[in-house]
């Protein structure tokens, strides 16, 4: 067996591991009131982190820019539908229809 | 139409605008995996068995750059501990659970199904394990489909990383964001994680969404026990 394999057994173990340790019995701690309420904050607070470095980066000048004009009207354009509340599946189509219409230069702009 | 039937089709209903997205974002990684010299079984073995999206895509930049397995090992626990969190979160509903629901539903823990779980939660009242591990499995089979297709397309097209594959997963995560911007205290974990992602990514490769995001946590959490 390759080091490659063997990388991948150790990764599959390691992402397992995060997934699992606080729903074992052998791990005694139980979160509080408290911290199930700073818990509530988790998923949008992760999934804020994932999108918007993709869109946005930290100029060499201090101020913050963006990485591709594609991306922020695309992205502006996804925020606006959602505002209204409309169905995620469509939203996410739409956003993804312009993305493409924009990259692929096919709006005659 | 009996409960569990009822369950698995809005569970399938739910996760299938995420599980889209990421289709873009599995042909990504197995074209990848392809292009640095993995074997097919090895691509696809990385989704079917690691099966952590940004974690397998920062695994194989720095394999192919020539990082020890010490340290790509050390990224990948960075990259997925934000999971900590969320096991945090449902501990109360899964710990007493037999070791055979316990196990897949671990195994299954992605940012989507977390996602539709807590809304499911909001929605229903409580937790339901079918639907959680059923969402699970819907994105699970989405993903390794398309990490095959990427490691099939992967010798044929070129430059598929430069398509802009990405935008749907930001798509997805702008719209689920944009929807629970309900409070005050939401709205500043929002901004505040999002300005230190922005600041943290190039210095922090690894940590910076999971400390971008305990950051915004903090800011929300004191917002709200202000605003009481």
């Amino acid at each position: 067996m390759n080091s490659t394999w063997i990388l991948i057994i150790i990764l599959s173990f390691i992402t397992f591991i995060n997934r699992y340790t606080f729903f074992s019995k052998f791990v005694k701690y139980h979160p509080g009131k408290e911290l199930k309420e700073f818990l509530n904050f988790s998923l949008q607070a992760i999934l804020t982190a994932l999108w918007v470095p993709i869109v946005f980066r930290y100029g060499e000048s201090g101020v913050i820019s963006y990485t591709d004009i594609n991306y922020l009207i695309a992205t502006i354009f996804v925020f606006i539908l959602g505002v209204f509340r409309l169905n995620m599946l469509l939203v996410v189509f739409l956003g993804l229809l312009l993305f493409f219409l924009l990259k692929f230069n096919l709006l005659g702009l | 139409m009996s409960d569990n039937f009822k369950i698995i089709k809005q569970a399938t209903l739910d996760i299938s605008p995420l599980a889209l997205a990421v289709i873009p974002w599995g042909i990504l990684s197995g074209t990848i995996a392809i292009n640095i010299g993995l074997t097919l079984f090895q691509a696809q073995a990385m989704s079917l068995f690691i099966f952590a999206g940004a974690a397998q895509l920062s695994a194989m930049t720095l394999l192919s750059s020539g990082a020890s397995m010490l340290s790509i090992s050390g990224s990948v626990f960075a990259i997925s501990s934000r999971h900590l969190l969320y096991s945090i979160d449902l501990r109360k509903e899964v710990y007493k659970l037999p070791l055979k629901w316990k196990i897949p539903l671990a195994f299954f823990l992605t940012d989507e199904m977390y996602a539709v779980t807590k809304a499911h939660m909001l929605k229903s009242g409580k937790f339901s394990k079918l639907y959680s591990l059923w969402a699970g499995i819907v994105f699970y089979i989405v993903w390794n489909l398309s990490t095959y297709i990427g490691i099939v397309m992967g010798e044929k097209i070129d430059n598929l990383d430069k398509l802009g594959l990405d935008f749907a997963i930001v798509a997805v995560f702008v719209a689920i964001t944009v929807e629970h911007l309900k409070s005050m205290s939401m709205l500043v974990t929002t901004v505040v994680s999002g300005l230190a992602s922005i600041y943290f990514k190039s210095t922090y490769p690894d940590t910076y969404v999971i400390f971008s995001a305990l950051i915004g946590m903090l800011c929300g959490y004191l917002v709200s026990k202000v605003a009481k």
